[in-house]
């Protein structure tokens, strides 16, 4: 933890010295301090929003920093063109989206970053470009066939590539490497395997960072660590000098309590109400024997790692994947396949992790908002035009969504408006249940409490029943009235006395529930 | 079940008066939307002025809406898939078909003259549901399907009518269907496609299987997360794009009185070019039904008054491909445009 570096300190592979970085009131980086020598794997970890990826991300020039000095090999960067000269300087990411492109064979992906090998009419020559493929797949320790194609390739496979892509021209003495949670689709023995590689290729001198979710990955893997929460380094060292036990908690924040939360009154108890979903010992893909109830009027948040089959369970439930056994019912009725009923009663309502799928390009607001479901909109003529734009006036006004105009084009607004009108769209009618899956990724924070208050007030008022779904523990800390954590596809706890504390349910999701698994 | 929205009322109370006058419109908006009507007044304006003996008359007014009503109807119908971000290549020939297949059931079969006009529609209902089903179930390019489709109506239309055309031998209802003119003023080929082009609109704009169409155009996956039967719905399209261009084909055989297994394909092109042309106006960046008329009817006019001042007839094609391109053009700007505004 220490705060002071001076430049005898800074050593020979990457060193970062106060990086700040705010986004308008948000800060995302405070005086971070990260630093990483040759032969080194450093564990860079946190919870989500805690800063690691922007961190990354500003390195690869993607953020500007606002404050901050980076040295590579004892050289200083400009802030102002950190990209290039990280580039330059010899940084080589792997980012959690792996940005290969699948229709293309691996020789022909790689040569996208390296260049073509071209004969002497400028064609390019295919054999000696899978020949330099192969060779650069073995220099960094895998033996593929170049010539096959991303699509078939298999998650671990696809990793491999996106390395081998970052590792090209590798000189573990010139080069430093950052991966963005690597591991984060791929199964243990999978990540074992790029493990192996990762310890050879630090013996071989290079330094690495090494962001990640899975704790027990930092124990294998990393020799050194730093802990970022909330924006800052709040520890950095060896990882030996960390009992297995204290990680989580170094994660999450101290074990204090939290104020209460304000909330929006108590659930109504509405009489003779069934359930607004019940899963029965439900299974499908990764989904192992879920049993999960939202009362009517109740705000279940769910949680877990990426890959803990959380947004898998939404789809199920909305009816986008099937179930193989068990039983859904929603509201009292046996749901075989509740996407049909919710478009046959307008009684199940949904908004995908992805914003885009979530809205309807080229059309206006109103059109929007309108096209759940046009009850109350129609005329002896049929739907009426002055109907849909009252509708959605009332609506937009509620969301406070900008431009206050039903008649803009969807694609004019901001973000932040975007999400509330593709969460508008449901809000607006009387539903028993509403899936969210990360409803308020990247949107402001005004906006973020503005749709949570516009959803409890529908929950409590209705009795509509809310299944949300975020990596984001501090807001379902907030907002949920049950919390449930998912890992590895099944719930791993539960948590129903408010007020919760975000530290047990971060403990949870980061800590014992890994752990345990791997124990 | 479902209700206006009262989110938050007292908030929406206090905070901002819902002003639907607010959306003043700005000149330069006004044009655009417009754009096609004065373009089409100006034409008329200009070829009038030049051609004052020929271009202002009511028979020359008659010869455009009844020579250009195929095309509208095709046009219409593509319009359909184009909503939904599906081209149809095989209208042209779906229309050849339908045509040849009329007057041969009429010619060759002696059927009367009911039969001959609804079977060969029948027949495109089935072919339309057959290419719908490809691309929406069966996940083909639409651009591939209806290439691959249209090719074996055309090599079919050659075989039924050996490659010759089918004339009509003695005048009846048939013709009738497309010479005649209503009170004896409008054309009845103008009156098939005024209330194509009504009940089309009406449906797109006023029923919610259009705000549908749209919305599938807007994100596909987006309005399948809605629950909209989006596959049920490309099935759907397909089958009247076949529809009205075989009712385009039946038409223009019934007012020439003869049917060929080559002219009526190269409808094609100017149908699209109506299409994109029309989605710049009235709706700019939106397929719409009348936009498209109107495009259809600029497009018929000019070529018409060219001829008119001694160009020769190929001028048509040379003027339709610029066309399309230009309005493919204009389009993509006023998509872009509105966008951003």
């Amino acid at each position: 933890m220490s705060d002071d570096f001076d430049m005898t300190e800074v050593g020979s592979g990457l060193t970062i010295i106060g990086a700040t970085k705010a986004f308008g009131a948000t800060v995302a980086l405070e005086d971070v301090d990260l630093r990483v020598e040759p032969g080194e794997i450093r564990a860079l970890v946190g919870a989500n929003g805690s800063g690691k990826s922007t961190l990354i991300k500003a390195l690869a020039g993607y953020h500007t920093l606002d404050r901050g000095r980076v040295f590579v090999k004892g050289r200083e960067l400009e802030l102002s063109r950190l990209g290039e000269e990280a580039k330059s300087g010899g940084l080589r990411f792997v980012h959690q989206d792996l940005a290969l492109i699948p229709t293309l064979s691996i020789a022909e992906n790689l040569a996208l970053e390296r260049g073509y090998i071209r004969g002497a009419l400028g064609t390019i020559d295919r054999r000696k470009q899978v020949d330099r493929a192969r060779s650069q797949l073995r220099t960094v320790g895998f033996d593929l066939d170049p010539r096959i194609e991303v699509a078939r390739l298999g998650p671990v496979e696809k990793t491999l590539v996106a390395v081998t892509r970052a590792l090209d021209h590798v000189d573990p003495t010139r080069n430093i490497l950052l991966l963005d949670e690597p591991t984060a689709r791929l199964p243990h023995s999978d990540a074992q395997r790029l493990a192996d590689t990762l310890i050879r290729l630090a013996n071989l001198g290079l330094p690495i960072v090494y962001v990640t979710h899975r704790l027990e990955e930092v124990y294998s893997l990393a020799e050194t660590i730093t802990v970022l929460r909330d924006g800052r380094h709040v520890h950095e060292g060896l990882v030996r000098d960390i009992p297995k036990g204290e990680l989580g908690t170094l994660i999450s924040g101290s074990t204090k309590k939290r104020p209460p939360m304000a909330r929006a009154g108590g659930s109504v108890e509405l009489e003779g109400r069934p359930p607004a979903l019940k899963l029965s010992n439900v299974s499908s893909g990764r989904l192992r024997n879920i049993d999960l109830d939202v009362e009517s009027g109740e705000i279940v948040g769910v949680t877990g790692l990426v890959g803990s089959g959380r947004s898998e369970l939404g789809r199920v439930v909305y009816g986008l994947q099937r179930y193989q056994s068990g039983q859904i019912t929603i509201a009292g009725r046996v749901a075989e396949s509740p996407l049909t009923r919710a478009n046959e009663t307008g009684r199940v309502g949904y908004t995908p992790q992805e914003r885009r799928d979530g809205l309807m390009s080229g059309l206006k607001i109103m059109d929007n908002l309108a096209i759940t479901s046009f009850a109350g909109m129609e005329a002896w003529y049929g739907v009426s035009k002055s109907a849909v734009r009252k509708s959605a006036q009332a609506t937009i006004t509620g969301l406070s969504v900008t431009p206050n105009d039903p008649d803009a084009l969807i694609d004019a607004l901001s973000g932040g408006n975007q999400q509330k009108v593709a969460l508008g769209k449901w809000v607006r009618l009387d539903l028993d249940l509403l899936i969210l899956d990360e409803p308020t990724q990247s949107i402001d924070v005004g906006a973020k409490v503005e749709l949570l208050e516009a959803i409890k007030a529908r929950a409590k008022g209705e009795g509509m029943g809310v299944l949300w779904f975020d990596s984001d523990v501090d807001e379902i800390v907030k907002h949920s009235d049950r919390i449930v954590v998912m890992t590895d596809g099944q719930i791993s706890a539960e948590f129903r006395d408010k007020p919760f504390s975000a530290s047990d349910v971060l403990l949870s999701v980061y800590g014992e529930g890994v752990l345990e698994v791997e124990a | 079940m479902t209700r206006d929205s009262e989110i938050e009322v007292e908030r929406a109370d206090e905070t901002a008066e819902p002003d639907p006058g607010g959306r003043t419109e700005s000149v330069w908006g006004y044009l655009n939307r417009y754009s096609l009507v004065v373009a089409l007044v100006a034409v008329i304006a200009i070829f009038s002025i030049l051609r004052p003996e020929s271009f202002p008359t009511t028979q020359n007014a008659g010869s455009i809406l009844t020579g250009s009503a195929p095309l509208v109807l095709m046009s219409l119908g593509l319009v359909l898939p184009l909503i939904v971000n599906q081209f149809d290549l095989s209208a042209g020939y779906m229309a050849t078909m339908a045509g040849l297949l009329s007057v041969g059931f009429i010619v060759n079969n002696d059927w009367p003259w009911y039969l001959a006009v609804i079977v060969p529609l029948l027949i495109s209902l089935v072919i339309g549901w057959g290419i719908g089903y490809l691309v929406a179930y069966g996940g083909l390019s639409s651009l591939i399907v209806t290439l691959g489709a249209g090719s074996v109506l055309f090599g079919a239309s050659q075989l039924y009518s050996n490659n010759t055309t089918i004339f009509m031998r003695r005048s009846g209802v048939f013709q009738a269907l497309g010479q005649q003119r209503l009170f004896d003023l409008i054309p009845l080929p103008f009156v098939y496609v005024a209330v194509v082009a009504v009940v089309v609109w009406y449906m797109l704009e006023y029923r919610a299987i259009g705000r549908r169409l749209y919305a599938i155009g807007g994100s596909e996956e987006g309005a399948r997360l809605v629950g909209i039967p989006v596959e049920r719905l490309t099935v759907l399209v397909f089958v009247c794009s076949a529809f009205l261009a075989s009712l385009g084909g039946v038409v223009q055989a019934a007012r020439v009185g003869s049917a060929n297994p080559t002219g009526i394909a190269s409808l094609l092109l100017p149908a699209f070019t109506a299409a994109f042309l029309g989605a710049t106006s009235i709706r700019p960046g939106q397929y719409n039904v009348w936009g498209t008329v109107l495009a259809v009817y600029l497009v018929a006019s000019a070529t018409t008054g060219m001829i008119m001042l001694g160009a020769p007839a190929s001028v048509s094609d040379i003027f339709n491909g610029a066309i399309l391109l230009v309005a493919v053009g204009l389009a993509k700007l006023t998509a872009r445009r509105t966008a951003s505004a």
